[in-house]
Order: C-alpha cells, then sequence, then structure tokens
C-alpha cells in the first residue's frame, strides 16, 4: 500500500488527450459578466469550452442536434431514430412546434387548403422512411372500406397510369399532415422538439458545435431564461426558405408607396384580395406561370362563381412556344405554360438522372439544373379547362412584355407601364385593383441571417446557385470539426448533388445518406438500416409502435 | 422508382430467383408428382423456362431503358411494367411452343401450365416491385432499382 507509484515523476510524456482538452491557464474573473447577445466570444469561430462555462447561460447538451424544426429535420430525425437513437439523445431547435408548421402557411397562402392536392407523389411519405405504402395506396383502403369502389378504382387507374394515361396521383394536404402527426407521436418528437430561434452557431474547441439560441416568443408571456446554448456533436440544419421573393419592381412599388394591400405576394397571406373581389369585381394581375400561378388561377375562377365582373390579365416575359429540351425527351407545353408533374423530372428523385447529377461537376450540375427546372405547372384536366374556358371567353388574357413601372393611381388603382417584347413592340399600360406576385420564394444562402453568418463566420463554400455547398452525403465541408460533423438538407442547399432536395422525398433521401454516412463514421447509438432491421422497423411503423 | 438498367438487371434477376423460385418450385410439385391437370413427369422444365425469362429479360431491359430516354421524365408508369410483362410472356411462350428454347420441349396442356405459371410469377414479382421491396432493401427506390446498393 506504501509502496511508491514507479510512473511517478514521469512528467516529460505528453497527457493521452488533446492540448484542447487541457484546462485552460487560470483567468481572473471577468469583471463584469457577457451579457451581450449573440455572446461576444461568439465573434471566433471556435469557442472554447471554459468560454462557454463564464458565460452563466443555460447549456445543454445532446449528441445530436438539428435546427429548423421542418420537414427536412423531421425526416433527419425520423432516419436517427429508425436507425436506433433514443429520443434523449436527439433535439431539434425551430419556431413551429409542428414540423409542417411553416409549410402549412405558405401552402395554405398559395391556395392549397385542406382538400387540395399537393405536388408530390405518392411514395413521397415524410411520416414513413420506406414510402411503402403511399398515400396513394391509403387512400384507395379509406375509399375501398368505405365503400366507395368507384372512387377506388379510379384512384387505382390513376397510380398505374400516371403520368402518361391518366394525370399524377398527388396525396391530398391533410391527409399528408394526418399522417406526419401520427409519426411525430410514434418517434416522440415531442421530446425532441424545443422552441428556440437560433442565432449562431460555432465549433467548439473540443469537436462539438454550440447553438445559440433565444426563446423568447414574440406576442407571448415569455418566462424563464431569454436565450439558451446547446451544444451537440452530430449538427442538422434545414431552415427551409429564407424570405418571399419580389420581382424588383414590385418590391420598389411596396418600399416607395408602403402599400401592401394591392401589391401582394403569392405566398403570404392575401385573403382580402379575394374577399374585395367576390364584393366588388375587378380586374388583377398575376406575374409568374408556375404551379402557384394555376392555384391562383384556380381560385381567381372560383371567385368569379360568385361574381363575374372579376377579371384576370396574366403577364409573362415571352411566350413559350417549346418546351426545354434534354437528350431525346421534350417536356410539353399548352397555353403558355410548360408542363411537368413535379418541379424536376421523375428520374431526379430515384433514377438515373439522381446518379448523373451526383457524379457531375459543380459546372455541369448547374447545366443539368436549367434544362431539368425552370417554371413548371401540373398537368391538371380542371387547370387546362380553367384557361381554355378563360381565354375563350375573355375574361383571362395574357399579355407578354416586361413591366416598365408600377404607379399608384389617385383612385387606388394600380397602374402597370408594360413594354411588350418580340416582333411586336409596343408600350401597354394596364390598369388592375391588384397584382400577385407569384414568381416564387427567394432561396440564396445569405437572405437567411443565421447562414449568412455561418458563411461569413466559416467562409464556407456556395453552389453554383448560390446556396451552401454540400459534399454527396449532405455533409458541409467547411463544418467538420474533429469527430463533429454538420450536414444541410433542403433549399439552402439546391445546386447540390441532389436536384429535389427541397421536396419531401429528397429530405428523405438527404436524411438517409447523411445518417447512413454517420453510421459508417462509428456514431452513436447508430446501427446499420440492413435488411433485419428494415423489415423490423417497418413492422413497428405499421403496428404504431416506438422504433 | 425510376429504373436504371442495372437497377432492372437485379431486380429482375433477384425478383425471378426468391418469389419467381417459390412459385416454380410450387407448381412443379402440383403438377408433377400431384398431378393436377394431366400428368407432366417433365414439369422440371418450368425451372428452365424461369431462367430463359431471366435471359431474355436482360435483353428486354436494354430496350425498356433506351425507349425511357424518350420520355421527359425518364421514368416507367406502371402500366408500362405491367403491360410488357405480358409481352414478354407472349414471346417467351412462342419460342417455347416453336421448341426453339434449348432443353425444353413442348408438351400436350403446355399452354395452361405456362399460362399459370408465368401469369402467377408475373403477377406477384410486379407486386414486389411496386411495394414491399421499398422494406426489404430501403435504398432500393433511390438507386433505380439496385438491390445491391447504399443508400
Ligand atoms: C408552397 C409550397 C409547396 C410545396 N409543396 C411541396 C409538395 O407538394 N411536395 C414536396 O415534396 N415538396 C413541396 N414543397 C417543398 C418542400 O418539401 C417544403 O418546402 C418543405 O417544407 C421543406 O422543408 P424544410 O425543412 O427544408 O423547410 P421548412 O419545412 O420550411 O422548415 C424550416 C424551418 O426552419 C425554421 N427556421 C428558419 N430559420 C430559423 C432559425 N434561425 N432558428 C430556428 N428555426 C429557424 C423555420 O421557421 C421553419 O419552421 C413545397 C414548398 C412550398 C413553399
Amino acid at each position: 500500500m506504501n509502496q511508491p507509484n514507479p510512473h511517478f515523476n514521469r512528467v516529460n510524456q505528453p497527457p493521452p488527450w488533446q492540448p484542447s482538452l487541457q484546462a485552460p491557464a487560470p483567468q481572473f474573473a471577468p469583471a463584469q459578466r457577457d451579457t451581450s447577445w449573440p455572446p461576444r466570444c461568439f465573434d471566433k469561430p471556435v469557442i472554447s469550452i471554459y468560454e462557454i462555462q463564464q458565460l452563466n447561460l443555460p447549456v445543454s447538451y445532446t449528441e445530436y442536434a438539428t435546427v429548423g424544426a421542418g420537414l427536412g429535420s423531421f425526416s433527419w430525425v425520423d432516419a436517427l431514430r429508425v436507425s436506433g437513437v433514443g429520443t434523449a439523445n436527439i433535439v431539434a431547435i425551430g419556431m413551429d412546434a409542428r414540423p409542417y408548421g411553416h409549410y402549412n402557411n405558405l401552402a395554405h397562402n398559395s391556395q392549397i387548403p385542406d382538400w387540395e392536392r399537393l405536388r408530390s407523389n405518392s411514395e413521397s411519405t415524410p411520416d414513413n422512411l420506406w414510402g411503402w405504402p403511399g398515400y396513394a395506396l391509403r387512400e384507395i383502403w379509406t375509399e375501398f372500406k368505405q365503400g366507395h369502389l368507384g372512387k377506388a378504382t379510379r384512384l387505382w387507374w390513376q397510380i398505374f397510369g400516371e403520368p402518361t394515361l391518366t394525370d399524377t396521383y398527388t396525396p391530398r394536404i391533410s391527409d399528408v399532415f394526418r399522417a406526419v402527426d401520427r409519426e411525430a407521436i410514434r418517434i416522440g418528437w415531442g421530446q425532441i422538439y424545443r422552441y428556440g430561434r437560433v442565432r449562431a452557431i460555432r465549433k467548439t474547441a473540443d469537436g462539438r458545435y454550440v447553438i445559440a439560441y433565444s426563446t423568447r416568443r414574440p406576442g407571448q408571456n415569455n418566462t424563464g431564461p431569454a436565450h439558451s446554448l446547446h451544444l451537440t456533436h452530430y449538427l442538422h440544419i434545414a431552415v427551409g426558405y429564407p424570405a418571399l421573393q419580389f420581382l424588383p419592381d414590385l418590391q420598389k412599388y411596396r418600399e416607395q408607396t408602403g402599400d401592401f394591400k394591392s401589391v401582394v405576394n403569392a405566398y403570404e397571406n392575401h385573403d382580402h384580395l379575394y374577399e374585395h373581389l367576390r364584393r366588388h369585381g375587378g380586374l388583377v394581375m398575376v406575374r409568374g406561370r408556375g404551379i402557384v400561378a394555376s392555384r391562383i388561377l384556380q381560385r381567381l375562377s372560383e371567385e368569379r362563381q360568385h361574381n363575374p365582373n372579376i377579371g384576370i390579365i396574366h403577364l409573362m416575359r415571352s411566350p413559350v412556344s417549346q418546351g426545354h429540351r434534354y437528350g431525346k425527351a421534350r417536356r410539353p407545353v399548352a397555353n403558355q405554360f410548360e408542363f411537368q408533374p413535379f418541379n424536376w423530372p421523375r428520374s431526379c428523385w430515384t433514377g438515373p438522372y439522381r446518379k448523373l447529377l451526383e457524379k457531375s461537376s459543380p459546372e455541369e450540375r448547374k447545366k443539368l439544373l436549367s434544362q431539368w427546372g425552370g417554371t413548371t405547372t401540373a398537368r391538371r384536366q380542371d387547370w387546362l379547362e380553367i384557361t381554355r374556358r378563360g381565354l375563350a371567353e375573355g375574361w383571362y388574357q395574357i399579355v407578354f412584355g416586361e413591366v416598365d413601372n408600377v404607379e399608384r393611381l389617385p383612385e387606388g388603382r394600380l397602374q402597370t407601364r408594360i413594354v411588350t417584347k418580340g416582333q411586336v413592340a409596343a408600350q401597354l399600360t394596364c390598369t388592375a385593383e391588384f397584382i400577385i406576385d407569384a414568381t416564387g420564394l427567394e432561396g440564396k444562402a445569405g437572405s437567411n441571417p443565421l447562414l449568412a453568418d455561418l458563411i461569413d463566420k466559416f467562409a464556407l463554400a456556395l453552389n453554383p446557385m448560390g446556396r451552401i455547398q454540400v459534399e454527396n452525403d449532405f455533409e458541409v465541408p467547411g463544418m467538420r470539426n474533429g469527430t463533429g460533423r454538420m450536414y444541410a438538407s433542403g433549399s439552402m442547399t439546391l445546386g447540390g448533388p441532389l436536384a429535389a432536395v427541397d421536396s419531401f422525398l429528397g429530405l428523405q433521401y438527404a436524411a438517409l445518406r447523411s445518417v447512413q454516412a454517420l453510421q459508417e463514421a462509428g456514431a452513436f447509438e447508430l446501427k446499420k438500416l440492413g435488411v433485419g432491421r428494415s423489415i423490423s422497423q417497418w413492422l413497428k411503423w405499421a403496428r404504431k409502435v416506438q422504433p | 422508382m425510376t429504373p436504371t438498367l442495372i437497377g432492372r438487371w437485379q431486380s429482375r434477376t433477384v425478383l425471378l430467383w426468391t418469389v419467381g423460385l417459390v412459385i416454380t418450385l410450387f407448381y412443379m410439385l402440383i403438377f408433377g408428382p400431384v398431378g393436377i391437370g394431366g400428368q407432366a413427369p417433365d414439369a422440371s422444365k418450368l425451372l428452365l423456362i424461369l431462367f430463359y425469362v431471366n435471359l431474355l429479360g436482360i435483353g428486354w431491359d436494354a430496350l425498356y431503358i433506351y425507349l425511357q430516354g424518350f420520355r421527359w421524365e425518364g421514368d416507367w408508369p406502371l402500366a408500362f411494367q405491367f403491360g410488357v410483362g405480358l409481352v414478354e410472356g407472349a414471346v417467351v411462350y412462342l419460342l417455347f411452343q416453336l421448341n426453339w428454347l434449348p432443353g425444353v420441349r413442348f408438351g400436350d396442356g403446355d399452354f395452361w401450365r405456362f399460362f399459370f405459371h408465368y401469369g402467377t410469377v408475373w403477377f406477384w414479382t410486379n407486386w414486389c416491385l411496386f411495394g414491399p421491396l421499398r422494406v426489404v432493401f430501403p435504398g432500393w427506390r433511390f438507386n433505380g432499382g439496385e438491390v445491391i446498393s447504399k443508400i
């Protein structure tokens, strides 16, 4: 017992841990605590644990964390849970308790009510990692149980013949939400989700990440600490679209006049417009020719049933006489709309195009994406009929040209000066009650302050489309931190290895792919999703049992 | 799922020699020893027919991939999948009846035996393509039907 330790005094050996883990040299306690937000130490890209301790902020830790807590985060968490990670080891930080909260707002504003069908196929199932049974089969079963045999047969024929012999099947938005709710309960989303607006993310000196987030909810009685920190080893981020996109002339108009009622974006709430039109009638100018424009036209044509004095001018930049070409194929066109069931050709999700894009260089990717993408809408018999009828009866007219100026007339109407293009160059003025900008959402990474800060602090590379560059397994290369890794998915990575990364199925693929990479790297608790595990987990899904 | 050529070959081969094999063995039993629908002592030729369906399919798949290139979506609708299965069956049957398939001789009552055997294999393998294969191999649907693939 009293024998001397033979290793005593062998002082010149380096300790068996990383130097960064050594206790920092003793410092004097700061005269004043840092109460700035985000804390001053966040000025640096890498922060030590000691500095974090000095902040006097609540700090929590989980092995896995995802920022955004939308559908992209949900798919990632689902893949983790199915691959064996427990709820206590995952956190999802975001501003909507329901994973589809943000999506629902955008969808609702852009005229997809509960009973409408969205724009993805039967096997794009955020609630089911396997995509089977898809929404079509579930809907057929429901109809069949209710004795609606005709409807069940029609649906059956639809998934059988789509997209060539029939319109493409798409699920009802309310069915998708119900299914996601069910899966959220099954995987314990309630324990995983945490409210927070993430302000900044930094690397820690010990190979992890620290997330600084505020917990104050706008317009609510807030108690408890306003700011918190969360430490994590494996991080995922999917913050969706940063902002609404406005055409420059409309943006200018709104800034100059402060009029947010007559010029609206299709993705913001604009119900007042339909109410006004129903009561008083009037002319609406629609800009953009994608699926949202189709939905707006549908809504306006429905309003015409209440008030036939509603007219629509559809302003398009130039005519499309031919659809995009790729290889031996060409995209169909009718009534100035290019048709495609989803925003990319199907093969981009699961087939040869996905593989081709993955192995292409960034420049080739850009070229392929411009060939496959562009503004398209879905071919739906009801929409074709609306445009056909509108054009024939004259309450819907298409004008080609660029906007020179938008002005507000003294009586409140909007006057747009249009320069037409092509062989008949002329100037037109069009006076309308409302203008709806249906040209889309802003996707550039820099428009989200959190992403702008990350790009700035870590000099992250951008892809040719101005979004954050990711590896084929969706890891953000500049964020690797020892054994810590950060992954990203959704619109913030568009232009990378997966064309359809901003879609239910694309998010799911990104989730599975990154979780697989983590599993191969030996991440905590993760098990390989091989044949045995896949089948047993699917059976649990089918029985609504926890993973 | 939008198939690649390798994916088509792998899915076809795997399904024929799992689901297809079980069905074939079943029919070999009931046509042979059990003797339903008249005696067919050479019922083992069903196994060879399965082999020829697979062999010819390798060629068919190359044709389908070529045709897929003309489709903007680059896809292959379910109706096509089921439809071409019938064409493939008719071609194999023709070769069978003309005795052009080495090792198998067409005999009395073979039309019905072929009809049931091929029909069942066609039905069930397509069903697996449509659904359950996704459960067994979670990466299958993202890789154009490749069974041996990572996610
Ligand atoms: C109108 C519309 C219709 C669509 N229809 C379909 C469809 O039919 N089929 C299909 O497959 N795809 C569709 N998509 C595309 C895509 O599937 C959805 O947009 C999907 O919601 C994207 O998921 P996400 O997680 O990337 O983003 P979101 O679901 O939008 O989630 C991102 C979340 O991050 C939060 N967030 C942002 N910044 C911060 C921060 N600093 N701190 C904390 N949280 C933050 C946001 O509040 C949001 O809740 C559609 C998109 C839109 C806009």
